[in-house]
């Protein structure tokens, strides 16, 4: 680990921690008014309040936790299905059928992330595991194409092509010559997919979907507290920095870690 | 000025300090024809590109200078003056060095903008006429896009070029790579027998189809130039020392009619071969005359155009995992590249085991454990615990054999894998390889172009224009 | 493979996938469990006064025939009418498209134009000032959500610099195309949130022209300034770009949904928002319908425009998609 490195992963370890310890460390309720709207910072409430007067520190704390926990979750269940479905497509000797399910994994990836988001959201109101679940489904076609694609390479390898003639299983196979090589690829794939998981947290937060209204959530701090930016910027510009430091540092370290294998941070964008 | 090009102590160097050329001086006269060979990375392209004032990423001129027609490339009023009408660049690959968005004929017009501003509408098109018909490219080519041409017909357009742009000094950049050696010379010479007498430089790494067109040959390595050696004559084509086809004996494998294409050209020509139970053949060749690709199509690994395949008289599919999954044999190649041959991320000794374990699946058995066949191509048990890249290229070679021999295939297929050991290390593992067919009754294929390894076997093919003889 | 074979064969796969999203849209507004009925009758009701709207809508019957029906109606225009307004959906669909158009149309053509000329200049001096200078900026943008660019904007030129209208409200009766000013702020964070992915892409693909045997031979015989730019580079640089633009505007779509809630735009995404949280499922599967459909047209024009860019390329078999 070079210096930069640890330089670039402080941020990632810090709005993580922030998030993930937030609702422990949280000084009282983030739900009850402490004062009136937009309140400056005082000594007791850093932060000042937000639009309902509630402590926006608080609410800071406690909003980044469940947004962080969508994320990893919505981020190690796609790796799930792409190491699954993209490893079997990438090795079965059944070309068509691989070749469908890759077109298939196409079809998917067309479609609008946000629509297929508030899709479910329609169907399952108020439920931030829905919103998981939902994050997974729309990333998950990166995962599976990515994977697709660095199994692909291995088994073109001629000690992957030996192992095959020898006749070798197919589980034996993968374990040994693919999974050492395919497993940095699916690291920054799911670095980067991760990133993508997060805003996609936050912007679900940010139009309403998940869990209902009084729940902080740093997506929804930003919504809310943007029409009295003027009098109090703090409960809009905090959560927006932890987000953006979130994606870019871990942006940079994948794009860093990764640059044999690839991954150019535009490839997810348009998923998030 | 004693020349069109003048180099003087031309150094070349990465931006982390590694030397590429070093301190170099070459002259070109007018109406000459100078080679330049040298094995890849001595920096022979390095410095036919500094004649056109063009130097890779990361590179940079540390001192010397280098003068065409007594302007400076590496300035840009040189560059702008010279490139495209003093100095012509022909590349490699003739077929990728045309836009493909553009008709011949448009790219022509713009190659003559370039080299004659400001000329009349007529003279163009009369001019671009001429050195299509001289350079023999048919009207109609002209019309097309480069992806619709062939080898040939883009190696003609690029000869049309030049003869348009008439520059004074033609860089030929491994002109002939990729080519048979007949139609090498023909484009050789057409480039060495322009009519305004142009200075040439040719680049290539091979000796033998310099010396046939240059006046004088340079060599290129470690960065300095020296004058070549003057050229062997060349290597006259060795019969095959012994040839006892063994009749009556029945063929533990044939084939029959095998054909392999690529592109239009048939790199296998409908070829038969017969090996006997036991039996170690030879198959030698020039580079290129598919030595290698008669091997990998045996063993699976690049299926023919067409072809039968029979072992003990069955027959058998072409494609090797298809052989796997039906409980077919195992023919086992071992390749030129052991480095790529070899799982990176696994020990010798698992290589091993996992070759055991495909052999048991089959209910074969080499007869030979782990640490036996390292003795027997001369390794250490110390070496089972080593991954491939803490071992030599010799080493892995003969892992790459080892795990072959362990894996008790049904055939034997070598290609070159003795060619980059020591002549001792070569013997014993010749030495192995000729117990293990007589112990085990394995056919071997040997695929060499050395005489010594070649006389091991109990016959020796010649392949050549696509068939054994 | 022949042009037109493969043109078909890319018309039949985006109807397939249509048909696809029409049944997710379907089943995931209609089987879910937030129906329509629940929302209707109300937190309080009875179970019986529940069943009686559930029957009233026609849920009582299956859902595979209650799809068929909606196909019907959708193939003819007929999407049903609304569950809150009343209003016919496909009367709805059209108006907001109208209005969503007004911002998008503005905004692909900041991105085209931007990351269009950023992208070639960077492409061609890879690692040059400009280069590096755009791949921080741009990394920056790739990493901040849509909605934060948009809030942003919406706080400086609404709140501390009060230059622009905050939302982008029209009388009735006059259209958005009539007030570019209303239009300017979410089409810019619009055109934000697409720019720095595009731009890569663009100069990803000017890079890897540039790095090609033939533009070094062009290079190296003299071809030069706009000859060589336009010719050799953006000529071969094109058809990969335009997959790349597809794609960005079809991403827009995602994006328009935040920037129309936030800027108060009355178009597709904002209309499409209010009714996930009125729960009006007509509506809902209507304008999903359309987003979805319009998106999987661009992919297909994109797709075909590229196919036809490449047809003299070397490989002439298409952008893999």
């Amino acid at each position: 680990m070079t210096r930069r490195t640890v330089v670039l992963a402080l941020p990632v370890v810090a709005v993580l921690t922030i998030a993930l310890a937030g609702p422990w460390l949280a000084p009282g309720g983030a739900t009850t008014p402490v004062g009136s709207s937009f309140e400056a910072p005082t000594d007791s409430y850093p932060m000042g309040t937000d639009v309902l007067g509630r402590d926006a520190l608080a609410r800071l704390l406690v909003g980044g936790r469940v947004l962080v926990l969508q994320a990893l979750a919505a981020t190690l269940l796609g790796s799930a299905v792409g190491l699954g479905a993209g490893v079997w497509a990438g090795i079965t000797h059944r070309r068509r059928l691989g070749l469908a399910l890759m077109r298939s994994v196409d079809a998917l990836a067309a479609l609008p992330a946000l629509l297929l988001l508030l899709l479910l959201a329609t169907g399952a109101p108020g439920d931030d595991v829905v919103v998981a679940v939902g994050i997974a489904i729309v990333s998950a076609p990166f995962s599976v194409r990515v994977v697709h694609a660095g199994t692909a390479r291995l088994v073109g390898t001629e000690y992957a092509r030996h192992a095959a003639a020898r006749g070798e299983p197919l589980l034996a196979r993968v374990r040994r010559d693919i999974a050492p090589g395919l497993a940095p690829v699916a690291l920054a794939e799911a670095g980067i997919r991760f990133v993508a998981a997060t805003q996609l947290a936050a912007t679900a937060g940010f139009l309403g979907l998940g869990a209902g209204a009084p729940t902080a959530n740093w997506g929804r701090m930003v919504r809310e507290n943007s029409v009295g930016v003027t009098m109090n910027a703090l409960p809009v510009v905090v959560p927006a920095i932890l987000l953006v430091a979130l994606a870019v540092s871990l942006t940079v370290l994948v794009d860093r870690a990764s640059v044999p294998t690839r991954l150019a941070p535009e490839r997810i964008d348009r998923a998030a | 000025m004693s020349g069109l090009v003048d180099v003087r102590g031309l150094s070349v160097a990465t931006q982390h300090g590694a030397v590429i050329l070093d301190g170099v001086d070459l002259e070109l006269a007018d109406g000459t024809v100078t080679g330049l060979v040298g094995p890849s990375g001595a920096g022979k392209t390095t410095l036919a590109h500094a004649l056109l004032g063009h130097l890779g990423p990361g590179l940079r001129r540390t001192a010397g200078t280098v003068r065409v027609a007594g302007l400076d490339p590496f300035t840009l009023d040189g560059r702008r003056a010279l490139r495209g009408r003093v100095t012509g660049y022909v590349p490699q690959d003739p077929a990728s060095a045309l836009n493909p968005r553009h008709r011949v004929l448009t790219q022509l017009d713009a190659a003559d903008r370039i080299a004659h501003p400001g000329a009349d509408r007529r003279d163009r098109a009369r001019r671009v006429a001429e050195a299509a018909r001289a350079a023999s490219l048919d009207e109609h080519l002209l019309r097309r896009h480069p992806g619709r041409l062939s080898g040939g017909q883009a190696q003609r357009a690029l000869l049309a070029r030049t003869l348009l742009t008439e520059p004074r000094l033609i860089v030929l950049d491994e002109p002939t790579s990729g080519l048979d050696p007949a139609t090498a010379h023909a484009v050789g010479s057409a480039f060495a027998d322009l009519p305004w007498r142009p200075a040439v430089l040719l680049v290539s790494h091979d000796l033998s189809v310099i010396t046939r067109m240059a006046d004088r040959t340079f060599t290129v390595a470690a960065g300095r130039i020296a004058p070549a050696p003057k050229a062997t004559a060349p290597p006259a084509v060795v019969r095959a020392p012994v040839c006892r086809p063994d009749h009556g004996q029945a063929s533990m494998l044939s084939v029959t009619g095998l054909t392999v294409r690529r592109g239009e050209a048939r790199i296998l020509d409908d070829l038969s071969l017969a090996i006997a139970q036991g039996e170690m053949v030879a198959v030698r060749g020039d580079s290129g005359s598919g030595k290698t690709t008669l091997a990998r199509a045996l063993a699976g690994l690049a299926p023919p155009a067409a072809g039968q395949l029979r072992l003990h008289g069955r027959p058998v599919g072409w494609d090797a995992s298809a052989r796997a999954r039906t409980g077919g044999p195992f023919l086992a190649y071992v390749g030129q590249d052991a480095r790529a041959a070899l799982n990176p991320h696994e020990p010798v000794h698992r290589t091993l085991g996992r070759a055991r374990a495909s052999a048991a699946r089959n209910g074969r058995s080499c007869g030979w454990g782990p640490e036996e066949v390292l003795d027997r191509f001369g390794l250490d048990p110390a070496h089972l615990e080593r991954r491939p890249d803490q071992l030599s290229g010799g080493q892995r070679h003969r892992v790459a054999l080892a795990r072959a021999i362990t894996a008790a295939p049904a055939v034997l297929l070598c290609d070159e894998s003795t060619a980059s050991l020591d002549p001792a290390t070569e013997e014993r593992v010749l030495e192995a390889l000729d117990r293990y067919r007589r112990e085990r009754g394995t056919p071997v294929l040997l695929i060499t172009h050395r005489d010594r390894v070649a006389s091991r076997a109990d016959r020796a093919l010649t392949l050549s224009e696509g068939t054994l003889r | 493979m022949r042009l037109d074979l493969w043109i078909a064969v890319r018309v039949v796969a985006a109807l397939a996938t249509l048909t696809a999203l029409s049944v997710v849209v379907f089943w995931a507004t209609e089987v879910l469990p937030g129906d329509a009925a629940g929302v209707l009758s109300g937190p309080h009701a009875t179970d019986a006064e529940r069943e009686a709207i559930g029957v009233a809508l026609g849920l009582d019957r299956p859902g595979a025939e209650r799809y068929l029906e909606w196909m019907r109606g959708a193939l003819g225009g007929d999407l049903g009418t609304s569950l809150a307004t009343g209003r016919d959906v496909a009367g709805i669909v059209g108006a907001r498209l109208v209005t969503s158009l007004a911002v998008l149309v503005p905004a692909v053509m900041m991105i085209v134009t931007l990351a269009g000329v950023l992208g070639t200049a960077a492409g061609l001096r890879q690692g040059g000032r400009l280069d590096r200078w755009l791949s921080g900026t741009t990394l920056g943008l790739i990493g901040t959500p849509d909605f934060l660019v948009a809030t942003v904007l919406l706080a400086v030129f609404t709140a501390w610099w009060p230059v622009l209208p905050a939302v982008a409200l029209v009388r009735p009766g006059e259209s958005l195309w009539q007030h570019p000013e209303l239009v300017l702020l979410p089409a810019v964070a619009l055109a934000l949130g697409g720019f720095g992915a595009t731009m890569r892409l663009l100069r990803a693909s000017v890079a890897h022209t540039v790095a090609t045997p033939f533009a070094e031979f062009a290079r190296l015989n003299g071809v030069r300034g706009l000859r060589y730019v336009w010719g050799v580079v953006v000529a071969n640089a094109l058809a990969p770009a335009v997959m790349a633009l597809t794609v960005m505007t079809a991403g827009l779509l995602g994006g328009a949904i935040v920037v129309e809630t936030l800027f108060n735009v009355p178009g597709l995404g904002s209309e499409l928002t209010q009714a996930v949280a009125h729960r009006d499922v007509p509506l809902v599967q209507g304008l999903s319908l359309v987003l979805g459909a319009i998106t999987l047209l661009l992919l297909l024009v994109g797709d075909v425009t590229a196919r036809l860019l490449d047809r003299h390329g070397p490989t002439a078999t298409g952008p893999a998609r």
